[in-house]
């Protein structure tokens, strides 16, 4: 019995979490239009077994110690929807610029060493 | 309320962590446009083996990969057994570049910064790499002398097979 419970309590937060995900990728999205980092982070998912195994299992796992924790699910719905936020402002879409950047300077290089050679 | 507090502070933490990841981004930029130019200069390099260009390429490529840098964390520990075990028989460790002249010290400077580049990816994983090499020097200096010990006892037994193999019954029937 307690083991049903258990799993149910676990298959409910794996859900919960899920959802958040979804809706937090929605959310971006929807403010911000669809950015190439997100489109990709989709694409890998789609193409890689690992990514896809990574995203399924990180959000369910961090759920599930913040419900272990607090064992509020609105507040751990609230803070994991604000971290994916605040990575996706702070972390991604900033590097995602500095890449950019990186790739330009790396073609640059990659053409003055081809006029070189000639 | 206590439960509140737990979750609070460990979102405080992980955006703190955010915030390092952001800073060490930016301040690794100047450094990648570097390596950028100098990875793209060696590319074009006539001289350049292909398999030394494959490798700096591939280096070049993840220079952004949080995914390689967490990579790191079990290659580490598994090159470091590998060479080990390598030691132990006798072999020489790999020699890296394979492109000879003064390309050769290039290249491992320009991989070396590569490899701090996506490191720096991910702090965390750069720390846990860390904390994995230190460990393992620590328990390199107890166990250097019984390491030493079975690579003489290997090596002496690899010899003795090698003396036996030319100067067995076979040969001094022969």
């Amino acid at each position: 019995m307690l083991f049903l419970k258990l799993l149910f309590r676990t298959a409910q937060y794996c859900i919960f979490a899920a959802v958040s995900f979804l809706l937090t990728i929605g959310g971006i999205i929807g403010i911000f239009g669809a950015p190439q980092s997100v489109l990709d982070e989709f694409k890998t998912i789609g193409e890689s077994p690992q990514a896809s195994a990574f995203w399924g299992l990180v959000g369910p796992l961090i759920a599930i110690i913040w419900y272990l924790l607090t064992k509020h699910p609105l507040l751990v719905g609230i803070v994991w929807v604000g971290v994916a936020l605040i990575w996706y402002l702070m972390v991604a879409s900033p590097k995602e610029g500095l890449k950019e950047e990186y790739d330009r300077t790396r073609a640059a290089a990659r053409e003055g060493s081809k006029r070189t050679d000639k | 309320m206590n439960e509140v507090y737990v979750l609070l502070t460990a979102a405080f933490i992980i955006v703190l962590y955010l915030f390092l990841v952001r800073r060490v981004a930016e301040v690794m930029q100047p450094f990648r446009r570097r390596l950028a130019e100098r990875g793209e200069r060696l590319l074009a390099e006539p001289t350049l083996t292909e398999g030394d260009a494959r490798v700096l390429r591939y280096a070049l490529d993840h220079a952004y990969s949080s995914g390689m840098a967490w990579r790191f964390v079990w290659v580490v520990p598994i090159a470091g057994f590998l060479l080990l075990v390598r030691r132990l028989r006798g072999k020489p460790a790999p020699s890296g570049p394979t492109s000879g002249g003064a390309l050769r010290g290039q290249l491992i400077e320009v991989t070396n910064r590569a490899t701090l580049s996506t490191l720096s990816n991910s702090p965390l994983a750069a720390l846990i790499v860390f904390i994995e090499i230190v460990i393992g020097v620590i328990l390199m200096v107890p166990l250097r002398p019984l390491l030493d010990e079975i690579q003489s006892l290997l090596t002496h037994d690899d010899n003795h097979h090698h003396h036996n193999g030319h100067n067995g019954p076979a040969a001094k029937l022969a």
